[in-house]
């Protein structure tokens, strides 16, 4: 091979790795929308934490409003040309954030209502126990248990 | 070096040939406006290029209308993959007996 040929593979190779860097450099989108989500689910845990009457509100808003942003980048990602490994990155990210936030979108177990929900599965478990002061435990029970507690009294 | 030579694919000895199987390997399928975007080449030139590749069966093609409007997607075939990964590897073996 003389000096002249490997010159020329030499730029034929510089050529189709900057080919290759261009394609790279494309999907810049998916880190975005992985940005968005880490965002989306850092501020919903801390939400349920420190302000969770928000919380009800926030977590449908937030998955709906991070799913058609994704949608949306899919959308133009596919009318772009994209490849199909990435649409499958941003599909697999979509649906990974999915599954992280569907469980987490259900409204937040208040404090005292964890404790009355604790109460009731006492009662249910052992039924003569003498009920609480504000009848929280009452709630779940049948007027035909309510009697045989007033029996019991 | 002569046996690394004749390894080498003859097909995919131009730059746009070779540069275009590299980007298919590297993706499902890609539009002739993307691949012109990324090589650089002008629609006379990648479409003759595309072509050979289509004929000797290296690449794929499938066109279809999106939005009314015609879109030409290539993949590379299993033959295509099979020979450029030839080529490649003997481009490689080429590139460390010169370096020696």
């Amino acid at each position: 091979m003389t000096t002249q040929e490997t010159r020329r593979v030499e730029e034929d190779l510089t050529y189709i790795r900057g080919a290759v860097e261009r394609m790279e450099r494309g999907p810049y989108q998916s880190v975005t929308i992985a940005a968005i989500w880490a965002v989306i689910v850092a501020v919903g845990f801390s939400i349920n934490d420190f302000r969770p009457e928000i919380s009800m509100v926030y977590w449908p808003v937030a998955a709906i409003g991070g799913y058609l942003i994704c949608l949306a980048v899919l959308v133009i990602g596919l009318n772009h040309g994209w490849n199909g490994p990435v649409v499958g990155q941003l599909f697999t990210l979509v649906s990974g954030a999915g599954c992280l936030l569907g469980p987490s979108s259900r409204p937040p177990i208040h404090a005292s209502r964890r404790h009355s929900h604790h109460r009731r599965a006492s009662n249910r478990l052992y039924p003569a126990l003498p009920l609480d002061d504000r009848g929280v435990g009452n709630k779940c029970r049948s007027p035909l248990q309510r009697l045989e507690d007033e029996i019991v009294r | 070096m002569s046996k690394s030579l004749e390894n080498l694919d003859k097909l995919l000895e131009h730059r746009s040939r070779l540069g275009a199987c590299v980007l298919l390997s590297n993706a499902d399928r890609l539009s002739f406006s993307r691949l012109k975007e990324l090589l650089n080449e002008t629609d006379g030139n990648l479409g003759a290029h595309l072509r050979k590749l289509e004929n000797s069966g290296y690449v794929d093609l499938d066109k279809q209308f999106e939005n009314r409007r015609p879109v030409s997607w290539y993949t590379l075939s299993k033959g295509g993959r099979l020979a450029l990964k030839k080529h490649l590897q003997a481009l490689q073996v080429l590139i460390e007996e010169s370096a020696v």
